[in-house]
């Protein structure tokens, strides 16, 4: 270990620094929302956002948890994202490993793939073809139609073709198939980006908010963004061009849930799914191919 | 390389070569759908005759709907819906989502030919009319006279929506007075000793007091005269001259122009202008929203700002809890260029239901649908809406367990939302008058009482209300050239208020709008009131 | 010959078929739908029974007035975001590389991925109580003497406002994609001549994606039917940009609400591809005994 340098310790020392400043800024919002959300409603009313409230109350936890639809949809969403997450890597992971071995006809499904990536069908198309699957009204409308991303895809892809050629072979000398090659060489060496995108496929999942509208009729299934998103503060309303005074006056009209309440609500909605990543960390810092070609 | 090329090349004429084959099977499909619909009448109509005879309401019908409601969304196996199963003898499968998705769905829905037995619509856009053009939906007209609401609905109201001679829509009751309307802080006026303000120049220096003098006492320098937000949210508008959606002044041609370019607007931005400077309105209001202004005003830091009647009782109760002491009145409208002082009037209907049209082959499951639809809207009178009255009660799911009374007054908490059949099917019910509402005697707390006892006595002045000749027509123009152009109009508009412009670019901003295509929305609209006959008239 | 090599690779092509079924069915069926740009569609008649009227919705759209500086803008803002956006996740990544404390490391780490979760709408309040003239940052720069900035309201601070909120919301979250494929051990030593910073970049196939604002939009649309920068988003003093957002719907084709803020506006995917250097000895061969 050699002494490091007086400009090695002001870079490692501003490093520092700059570090610790961005993790106070990106933490402060969260704070805020915090603060509010255990705030009783008169409070913040009263004095907007304080830095301590004078009481911590429990209040609008209370009013989101004893929501008998808010409940339902935990199982909802909890099913969606567990179960879409697993479909999606098992169906990503496998087109992306086929698509990385020099298999005929290679180069026309890789341009299949990215061809999507310029072209979609648009909403009504799509509902389309998720009806005359049969998937609308279940849970699987949520899960299939979005369970290859192709940008994932490729980029699995690569990280697969990365994965030098010699270890195939070896295997392959060793006796081995191609079935094992997959299971038993790739995906164990594959763990950090499998992690990752079984967090982004996972988030993806957790904040179904508009998909749930269209394609279940039956608000019980509704997921959890759907719900809470009644809580949150909204915007201006408006898919139309103009909202007539009448509209404008029904919407004045209703009784706005409390700021403390939305804020409770966004709060809900994203912490389970943050503490996702903590968990998944640890596959993602590994050094990948060490020591797996020996000599 | 050569290969790559090809494969795209290959998914590329794939692709097109698709895209242009079913474009051109147009002409070899055969119209199927009118063959196979010709056969079913007859069997349905003997059907129905068969059953018509017997007992129609004995049939169980499976009824479907879908709306975008503003309300919270009951449960679909809530008390409420069980209700409504055992009422008419049916399986109703209301799917509400929330208004804001409401839109989206319904144009999918459309698009993809699931259209539910019937649908709540907000009114007679655009896509209403596409849709009613299309045929998607079920003539009406025949079904006016077969039940007393319908009957009760005013000619103004079929009219908007009549499309070709058909009338594909039942509207749903609006006041036509009650509209958002500048409210002052009359207590603060009494402690300044000053007068209710009768022009834009005494608005300013009531506004200038408000937000310098310490009206509320607490030597604190936290007040504004009033708030406004993004939009022109809070346009600050003095009487039905000066708003920017009135048509009442005319141009040297005799053509009625929409209020935002007229001299009453100019003097409304002046006013604006003059008060942005003087720093008596939140100099970020661009950036704010309704619901930042709310919390001023009821918090009770600012002045001015607007609100209907009753008005909302939650706010009233926040400002109830800031300044107990607070009285708030409608401020008597301003003296307008146009000669009017009046309040700006309402169309009197909003939403309504569209029946589809394939249900023209089933005239039980029509007459299911219109009497749930009867009995929803039929008006219960305010003294009646209690236990007594036992179709104000079935509605709201039972005394005691959808809704309670409370010194007289029916209260529908959140929790008992499913309770109440009426959540389902939210229909206002037709009311004679606005007065016969009785709205006043709605509000609770003592602020909102005394401010909407004063208001309805004003709306109620004869010749107060000003009903705008626009709600009588349909004007494609109107309904999406302008308000693109409205748009413009707004952020010229911001930019003069907040100074990054000057007032004399008003007559240029207006010459653009014309240009870019407002003095044919200005034709189209006069020529359609011309035909119908329509004027601002007062009531 | 071609038949003998797809029978060794048979297995292979069961893994590829899933994939492709749903490619087919739930991409490229829909794709037809894309015929109804050219016609002027009807649920009733359906989609080959409608009026074929050519180009004409593209005319509409085209002949906007402002598709001329939406366009520029779009572009200003995509050049901005390459600029200062892309590059960020990068670096923070590599600066947290550098910190040898592992508790430091993994407690930033986590620290930085939040704000990604974070919707736009609470991003703009938050941005209204620090930025706005009455808010945080002017009040400090009030008491330093300075003159208060008009974050909110000033026509040029609104594409860096952007930009920088973009930042905030999702350098962190970049950090992740990049951390998974980049990290290395650090006691190896370094191949001479080279800044060690380097290495990361050179040895792993790196695939960054800067953020995509169709995250963005679609948490932004889903919260309130408009893309919800509405702070900025019909602001006149900052132009018409934001207003195209809400604006995905061309005509009669729908944008999905996942792909939202694909259309003119913030599309943009960065990906820095290096495929690793294979022509010499395996580098990883030098360091091992």
């Amino acid at each position: 270990m050699y002494r490091k340098s007086l400009g090695e310790k002001t870079f490692d020392g501003s490093i520092i620094l700059l570090l610790v400043l961005t993790s106070l800024l990106m933490l402060f919002p969260f704070y805020y929302m915090i603060v509010i959300s255990f705030s009783s409603y008169d409070d913040y009313l009263r004095h907007g956002v304080v830095l301590w409230p004078k009481q911590w109350v429990l209040d609008a936890y209370r009013s989101i948890f004893e929501s008998r639809a808010f409940v339902r949809s935990i199982g909802s969403t909890v099913f969606v994202t567990v179960a879409g997450t697993l479909v999606d890597l098992i169906m990503t992971s496998s087109m992306a490993y086929a698509l990385s071995r020099d298999i005929p006809g290679r180069k026309f499904f890789n341009m299949m793939v990215v061809f999507t990536f310029l072209f979609g069908g648009g909403m009504i198309p799509t509902y389309l073809i998720v009806k005359s699957t049969g998937l609308i009204d279940t849970y699987w409308a949520l899960i299939i139609p979005g369970c290859i991303s192709a940008f994932n895809l490729i980029i699995i892809r690569q990280f697969f073709r990365g994965i030098p050629n010699e270890l195939n072979d070896a295997a392959l000398i060793d006796g081995a198939s191609e079935v094992k090659i997959f299971v038993l060489i790739v995906l164990p060496l594959s763990k950090p980006v499998l992690a990752a995108f079984s967090l982004f496929y996972a988030v993806g999942h957790w904040n179904t908010f508009f998909d749930a509208i269209l394609y279940l009729n039956d608000s019980t299934k509704w997921t959890l963004q759907v719900v809470l998103r009644q809580l949150v503060i909204l915007g201006n309303v408006s898919d139309t061009l103009h909202q007539s005074p009448e509209a404008r006056m029904a919407q004045l009209d209703q009784q706005t849930p409390p700021e403390t309440i939305g804020m409770a609500a966004v709060l809900v909605a994203t912490i389970p799914i943050l503490l996702l990543y903590p968990f998944l960390q640890k596959h993602f810092a590994k050094g990948v191919m060490l020591g797996s070609i020996k000599g | 390389m050569k290969k790559k090329n090809a494969s795209l090349l290959l998914m590329l004429s794939l692709s097109l070569g698709v895209t242009a084959c079913s474009a051109n099977k147009e002409e070899a499909q055969p119209t199927s759908s009118s063959g196979s619909t010709s056969t079913a009448p007859a069997a349905s109509s003997a059907g129905a005759t068969a059953s018509s005879s017997a007992d129609p309401i004995a049939k169980k019908l499976d009824i479907s709907l879908f709306e975008g409601v503003w309300s919270a969304i009951p449960d679909p196996n809530g008390a409420g819906v069980q209700a409504i199963n055992e009422k008419f003898n049916v399986n109703f499968k209301a799917n509400l989502v929330p208004f804001d998705q409401g839109g989206q769905k319904m144009a999918v829905l459309m698009a993809s030919g699931d259209m539910p037995d019937f649908v709540g619509l907000g009114g007679a856009d655009p896509s209403y009319l596409k849709w009613a053009k299309q045929g998607a939906f079920l003539p009406l007209n025949d079904y006016i006279d077969k039940y007393p609401v319908l009957k009760l609905i005013p000619k103004t109201a079929w009219d908007s929506v009549t499309v070709d001679g058909n009338i594909y829509a039942i509207p749903r009751f609006f006041t036509t007075k009650y509209r958002n309307v500048p409210i002052i802080r009359k207590d603060w006026l009494d402690k300044l000793n000053l007068q209710m303000p009768t022009t834009y120049e005494e608005l300013l220096n009531v506004a200038k007091a408000f937000t310098f003098d310490d009206p509320d006492g607490n030597g604190k320098d936290d007040t504004y005269g009033f708030v406004m937000a993004n939009g022109l949210d809070n346009e600050m508008a003095m009487g039905s001259g000066f708003y920017s959606d009135t048509w009442s002044m005319k141009n040297d041609k005799g053509q009625y122009l929409p209020g935002i370019i007229t001299d009453a607007s100019k003097q409304r931005i002046q006013f604006l202008r003059d008060a942005f400077k003087a720093g008596v309105v939140p100099k970020d209001w661009p950036v704010l929203t309704y619901k930042d202004n709310r919390t001023t005003f009821y918090g009770g830091k600012a002045g001015i700002y607007y609100d209907g009647t009753p008005g909302n009782k939650g706010l009233f109760d926040q400002l109830f809890k800031a300044a107990p002491s607070a009285v708030v009145e409608t401020i008597p409208p301003f003296k307008a260029p146009d000669g009017s002082q009046a309040l700006p009037g309402l169309s009197g209907w909003y939403q309504m239901y569209s029946l589809n049209g394939k249900l023209k082959n089933d005239p039980d499951k029509v007459d299911r649908i219109l009497s749930m639809i009867n009995y929803f809207a039929t008006f219960i009178p305010p003294e009646q809406q209690n236990e007594n009255n036992p179709d104000f009660d079935w509605k709201n799911g039972g005394v005691g367990k959808g809704y309670t009374m409370e010194n007289g007054i029916a209260n529908f908490p959140e929790e008992s939302l499913s309770q109440r059949p009426k959540s389902y099917l939210e229909i206002a019910e037709w009311a004679p008058s606005d007065e016969a509402l009785q709205v006043e005697k709605k509000a609770t707390n003592p602020i909102q009482k005394a401010y909407a006892e004063k208001a309805v006595k004003l709306w109620s002045t004869p010749g107060m209300t000003y009903i705008n000749p626009v709600f009588s027509i349909h004007s494609d123009l109107y309904d999406t050239k302008f308000w693109e152009l409205n748009t413009k109009l707004i952020d010229e508009q911001t930019k003069m208020i907040v100074g990054n412009s000057s007032m004399d670019n008003w007559d240029k901003m207006v010459q653009d709008f014309l240009k870019n295509g407002g003095q044919d929305v200005i034709d189209e609209v006069n020529k359609k009131m011309q035909e119908a006959g329509a004027e601002p008239t007062y009531r | 010959m071609y038949i003998a090599k797809v029978w060794k690779y048979r297995f292979l092509y069961l893994l590829l078929l899933p994939g492709l079924i749903y490619f087919i069915v739930y991409k490229y069926l829909p794709m037809f739908g894309l015929v109804i740009a050219f016609k002027d569609y009807s649920a009733f008649q359906g989609f080959t029974n409608s009026p074929w009227v050519g180009l004409r919705h593209f005319r509409t759209i085209f002949d906007s007035p402002d598709m001329v500086r939406i366009f520029f803008n779009t572009l200003y803002l995509n050049a901005l975001q390459l600029l200062f956006a892309f590059p960020a996740g990068i670096v923070m990544a590599l600066m947290l590389n550098e910190v040898k404390n592992s508790f430091f490391k993994k407690t930033v780490q986590s620290i930085v991925y939040l704000p990604h979760f974070v919707s736009w709408i609470v991003v703009v309040s938050i941005a209204l109580t620090a930025l706005g003239s009455e808010g945080i940052l002017n009040g400090v720069l009030e008491t330093l003497g300075f003159q208060p900035i008009n974050f909110l309201t000033s026509p040029h601070w609104f594409m860096p406002l952007i930009t920088l909120e973009g930042m905030w919301k999702e350098t962190g979250w970049g950090t992740i994609i990049f951390f998974g494929s980049a990290v290395r051990d650090q006691s190896k030593p370094v191949r001479s001549g080279r800044h060690r910073w380097c290495e990361p970049l050179a040895e792993h196939p790196i695939h960054y994606a800067s953020v995509s604002a169709r995250d963005d939009c679609h948490s932004a649309h889903s919260a309130g039917g408009t893309c919800a920068r509405y702070g900025h988003r019909t602001n006149p003093a900052h132009g018409e940009l934001a207003d195209q957002r809400s604006r995905d719907d061309l005509g009669p084709i729908r944008v999905p609400e996942r792909d939202r803020g694909r259309g003119l506006q913030l599309r943009y995917r960065v990906r820095l591809v290096q495929e690793p250097d294979r022509s010499g000895p395996d580098p990883r061969r030098q360091s091992l005994g």
